[in-house]
């Protein structure tokens, strides 16, 4: 019989008004607050993911590598690296609870902050994450169904839920088109 | 992704992982080692921390420290459980700094502005061993450590108890309801420290700890007679005969109220809850519903959350030192 190991890191979780996500105690946000506290919007997929020693402070953090595939705000070029805290450098793994962990060939929609010449990050640890997956149902039955069988999941539930459809899953185009109407419109104000 | 793959991916990621033995109820973390899993744990018998000498508008330092020595105390006291951690002194260095110095403290980052707290450990891969773990307040939200907690800010003590649970190795529990509203949640229960998420601000309830969270820091610092003194039970949840991976399950004690929670963590929707007083309980599984599901779970998701929540048809009796029979629930579909 197989055993299925579970990883218990916490991760950014819904919270609204007063309840918040302790472990990582994050202050939701919502998808329009996310697409206005982005710099960059992209979505790409994880080449490459290197761990370090934070220049100068004593931290240690991952830089991942996001070949990008389209910039839904700003752009970064079609490689993009960002960091992430945590990490494993010999023997040592370093892990912030409620770090977002990404692995090579991931497929995502990053939020990422970022100031001035610095390496981006991710906004709210995991609530800038939205990974993007191939619909088993749609896909299989993919002749019934013109629309798109990707599909956007997000990360932090107070950003799921602005995603109706199960699992709070919502088609990536759909999902696209409503970050780009988002971010039109800011520009606007 | 098949089984087999999900399984590859998740052993390649080798960070925190559920332990396979012998039990588990809450999660714990864990990592895998040599192609077996093992709970990350200090080996120490005393683990000093140090408090970051800054405070923040409302809370000094020493009040600060006082309330992390107090949440530190409440998961030192619990009897069932052999943890010894003390308070070495005010220090100059920073949370989240790799050092091997266990350090608590506020602290800005950028990277972090809508993070409230969380925390951060090292381990040996090699074995699994808590080599330093640090705790993160952050110094942009409106903090308290008055005895009653204080309107609109956040309780030093509560949050400090829920992270000490990491600092000792657990993960989160399933144990507690909240309910939508607008475009989030609103905790109307909580059974569990570990629960991750938190009551409203101004609130110190999650200053005690619960029968969830004792069993949980029992299981991984057992004292000479919680095995004695305890039991559990196992069993398998399925709907239409295939078992359910990821469904969280209930022990209810009828006799104490105590509730403890676990999760079926294995391909036939196998499940095993330790650390419950001995006696009658009631058990119930349900889909996760409350919080996000990758607050208790990393690189697999429960394919099935679309089941009905369901009772065990019968009581099921616990002894002191052992297992209740294996149990079958089969859940119907919502």
């Amino acid at each position: 019989m197989k055993r299925r190991y579970l990883l218990a890191v916490a991760a950014a979780a819904a919270c609204l008004g007063t309840p918040r996500l302790h472990a990582t105690v994050i202050v939701p946000a919502d998808l329009p607050e996310l697409v206005a506290e982005a710099r960059t919007i992209v979505h790409g997929r994880v080449v490459a993911a290197e761990p370090r020693a934070v220049p100068g402070e004593r931290g240690v953090e991952t830089l991942l590598t996001i070949a990008a595939d389209e910039y839904l705000k700003g752009s970064l070029g079609p490689r993009v690296t960002i960091r992430v805290p945590g990490g494993q450098i010999g023997d040592r793994r370093y892990v912030v609870v409620g770090a977002p962990v990404l692995r090579s060939g991931d497929d995502v929609v990053l939020f990422l902050g970022g100031s001035g010449p610095s390496v981006p990050w991710i906004l709210g640890l995991n609530q800038g994450v939205f990974r993007v997956r191939t619909d088993a149902r749609r896909a299989a039955r993919k002749d019934q169904f013109s629309g798109e069988e990707r599909i956007v999941e997000a990360q932090s539930d107070s950003v799921r839920s602005m995603a109706p459809g199960p699992a709070g899953a919502v088609p990536l185009d759909v999902f696209k088109t409503r970050v780009r109407r988002l971010v039109a419109q800011g520009e606007n104000r | 992704m098949s089984a087999a793959a999900r399984r590859l991916a998740v052993t390649a990621a080798v960070m925190t992982a559920i332990l396979s033995a012998p039990a588990h109820a809450y999660l714990k973390l864990g990592a895998v080692v040599e192609e077996e899993t093992v709970a990350l744990k200090w080996r120490a018998g005393t683990i000093s921390y140090f408090v970051a000498d800054e405070g923040v508008p409302n809370v000094s330092a020493a009040e600060f420290q006082a309330a992390v020595q107090r949440a530190f105390e409440t998961w030192n006291a619990v009897e069932t459980a052999e943890t010894d951690f003390q308070f070495a002194g005010f220090t100059n260095l920073q949370p989240f700094d790799v050092d091997d110095v266990n350090t608590i403290g506020f602290r800005e980052r950028q990277d972090l502005d809508r993070v409230l707290a969380t925390t951060g450990f090292s381990y040996l891969v090699s074995t699994g061993e808590l080599i330093e773990a640090d705790i993160f307040f952050n110094s942009r939200f409106a903090w308290t450590t008055a005895s009653a907690g204080q309107a609109g800010r956040y309780d030093v003590q509560s949050i400090a108890t829920h992270e000490a649970g990491h600092f000792l190795g657990l993960g989160h529990s399933a144990l507690g309801e909240t309910v939508r509203e607008g475009s989030g949640r609103r905790v109307i229960a909580g059974e569990a420290v570990m629960f991750p998420i938190a009551f409203a601000a101004g609130g110190t309830n999650e200053r005690r700890l619960r029968a969830d969270d004792i069993a949980g820091v029992s299981d991984i610092y057992s004292s000479s007679g919680f095995r004695r003194t305890t039991g559990s039970i196992q069993g398998r949840v399925s709907r239409s005969g295939r078992g359910i991976f990821g469904a969280h399950v209930v022990a209810f004690n009828l006799q104490t109220g105590e509730l403890v929670g676990g999760f079926t963590l294995e391909d036939d929707g196998g499940f095993v809850i330790a650390g419950l007083s001995p006696g009658l309980h009631v058990v119930r599984a349900e889909p996760l519903d409350d919080g996000e599901l990758e607050s208790f779970f990393d690189g697999v998701t429960p394919e099935d959350l679309n089941f009905r929540a369901t009772f065990h048809d019968r009581l099921v009796v616990v002894p002191a030192g052992g297992s209740s029979e294996r149990i079958e629930i089969s859940a119907g579909a919502q």
